[in-house]
């Protein structure tokens, strides 16, 4: 009985802990687009809707520029667990669907933050997440998780 | 396997050579990925707006049935069971896809799959096309397309895309075609929370069906096919109807001889209706028509798919049917169970094995037999239900292992029975799945 107790508690606690580790994984990210994108504000789903693959463009008429970051690893999975609820490896198997049946191809992937916010200044239509501790008055916030 | 690679490289480089001498320098938007790892020796430069991607799978399957073949379609003419206990071969296969930027809003695409069908373990060119954009709604494309009649048909190769280890056999095993040498249109229309998709294709058939072992093949190459489907989308659904018309351009051949008895003198004195049912029997210029409606539903960790199709042929010698499925999954971390159910069945099947008089006549039962089985020659009647499990172990490969419970009534969805079976089975099958891009 003893011995059971303290096992229940050792997963909980584990549970716990992988679960809060989980939660800091990604940090604060905010979504950004160029100066000139001429948009102010997009909702969730239009963010979605975008990064899926199902609006190629901007609500102003801008082609759209998806930029997925692949360093840290961590952000990426933060960003499509908080807007889709869904892991990396569903996303990659709803690209190789569309991709090998010629509909489309997943957002560019970008070595860093650093390089992202360079891609979204130089090109009206890029969209990208940046964590909010990054971002200055060279590009514009147009979706705040926190915030919606 | 040198004879493997041969296939696959010069269509490889054919292509690039050919999408090389349009395209220019010039990057078109930020799509230029220079990890072009070409199999054979490449012209293209290191900075190439040619993206290639592939995938693959890696199957094994067992058949607690060693009386008959399980086949993954009607495109493979052997399978697991009777001409294999275990079988590497029946969801293994490799695809190659290479796409290029021509000049602005044209992109050219083509897709090489190695898989078992009919011709064996063979790379077959499963698409090649060029796609015009003209404007961000439409999609123009012409040339070799793939045949997406149901949500999912055109990437059913592709093993990473979906749960399963092979798409619901019940439903999708009937499909006798892959792709069309033709034209397609998608007209798309968004709003802020939906898209809704029209697409319109047309084109010629190129495949062949193996009707009765070892080769008694029908060819489908020059039919005509034509059809569309609406496309309904919102943030967790999908939902889409489509219709498909198919008129076959050739007769089985074998069927010549049965044709020429049943419209003899002799025969026609004994039953005058012979002619009517050679006739009905034939395919040449017969129509066939596909009604396919599917619903899916992606909510986070959970997805299900509900779909339904019903053929309906003007020949009765390939079979009129409706089949169904339904699947749903639920993720947790890198596991997702799943379960499917699926069913195939017969509409409007007669039995036509009578049309002279029995045990009179040696060549009146031959005549009866072979009428009766051109008539129930694609007669399917099963259904499957299915356990699975899919592990992720990258984002960019997974592992899966599948438990079918199969009970078939009509055999066309199976090969090579023997008599004595009584129609169960159960499948177990692991496969590895991978893309790379």
């Amino acid at each position: 009985m003893h011995r059971q107790r303290r096992l229940i508690i050792l997963l909980s606690a584990l549970h716990l802990v992988s679960y809060a580790s989980m939660a800091a994984a990604g940090n604060d990210f905010v979504v950004i687009t160029n100066l000139q994108s001429g948009i102010e504000k997009m909702s969730k789903d239009e963010v979605i809707n975008v990064y899926m693959g199902r609006n190629r463009k901007l609500a102003s008429g801008i082609n759209a520029i998806p930029l997925d970051l692949e360093n840290p690893i961590t952000e990426k999975a933060h960003f499509y667990n908080v807007m889709v609820n869904k892991e990396l490896s569903e996303i990659s198997s709803y690209w190789a669907r569309l991709m090998f049946s010629g509909q489309g191809s997943p957002p560019k992937q970008v070595a860093n933050q650093e390089e992202a916010i360079d891609i979204v200044i130089s090109r009206p239509g890029a969209i990208a997440y940046i964590d909010r501790k990054k971002i200055d008055k060279r590009v514009k916030i147009v979706f705040d998780p926190l915030r919606s | 396997m040198k004879d493997f690679f041969l296939r696959l490289c010069i269509p490889s480089l054919l292509f690039l050579g050919l999408t090389g001498s349009f395209t220019a320098r010039a990057e078109t938007e930020i799509q230029a990925e220079s990890r072009t790892e070409p199999k054979a020796e490449s012209k293209a430069s290191q900075d190439t707006p040619f993206k290639f991607s592939g995938f693959g799978t890696l199957g094994v399957t067992y058949n607690t049935s060693r009386d008959f073949d399980y086949i993954r379609d009607l495109l493979q003419t052997t399978g697991v069971g009777a001409s294999r206990r275990i079988d590497l071969g029946l969801d293994s296969l490799l695809g190659l896809q290479l796409s290029a930027p021509i000049i602005d809003n044209l992109e050219a695409t083509a897709q090489v799959v190695a898989r078992r069908s009919y011709r064996g373990f063979r790379p077959e060119l499963s698409w090649l096309f060029v796609k015009y954009s003209p404007d961000d709604n439409l999609d123009l494309r012409g040339g070799r397309l793939g045949f997406d009649v149901y949500p999912l048909a055109d990437s059913r190769n592709v093993g990473y895309s979906y749960l399963w280890v092979r798409p619901p056999v019940d439903y999708f095993g009937n499909l006798i075609i892959s792709y069309i040498d033709g034209a397609d249109a998608v007209y798309k229309f968004n709003t802020e929370t939906t898209q809704t998709k029209i697409k319109f294709f047309s084109g010629q058939a190129q495949e062949q069906v193996l009707v009765d072992a070892p080769d008694n093949f029908f060819s489908l190459k020059g039919s005509r096919i034509f059809g569309g489907h609406l496309e309904f989308q919102s943030q967790h659904w999908l939902a889409r109807v489509g219709l498909t018309n198919l008129r076959f351009k050739n007769e089985l051949p074998s069927l010549l001889p049965l044709f020429a008895a049943l419209n003899s003198l002799e025969l026609i004195a004994i039953n005058p209706s012979l002619p009517q049912l050679a006739h009905d029997l034939s395919f040449k210029e017969k129509r066939v028509r596909y009604l396919s409606a599917g619903l899916v539903y992606d909510q986070g960790p959970l997805q299900a798919q509900l779909m339904y199709s019903r053929l309906k042929s003007e020949s009765l010698g390939f079979n009129s049917n409706q089949s169904a499925f339904i699947t749903v999954g639920y993720r947790h971390k890198e596991w997702t169970p799943y379960v499917t159910l699926a069913k195939t069945k017969p509409i409007d099947y007669r039995a036509l094995g009578n049309s002279l008089p029995s045990g009179t006549n040696v060549q009146f039962d031959q005549i009866n037999a072979a009428v009766q089985s051109v008539s129930s020659s694609t007669l399917s009647e099963q259904n499957t239900q299915s356990l699975g499990l899919r592990y992720s172990l990258s984002n960019s490969s997974d592992i899966k292992v599948q438990f079918d419970h199969l009970d078939v009534t009509q055999r066309g969805l199976v090969r090579a029975t023997t008599a004595a079976w009584n129609g169960k089975a159960n499948i177990i099958t692991c496969t590895f799945n991978f893309i790379f891009n």
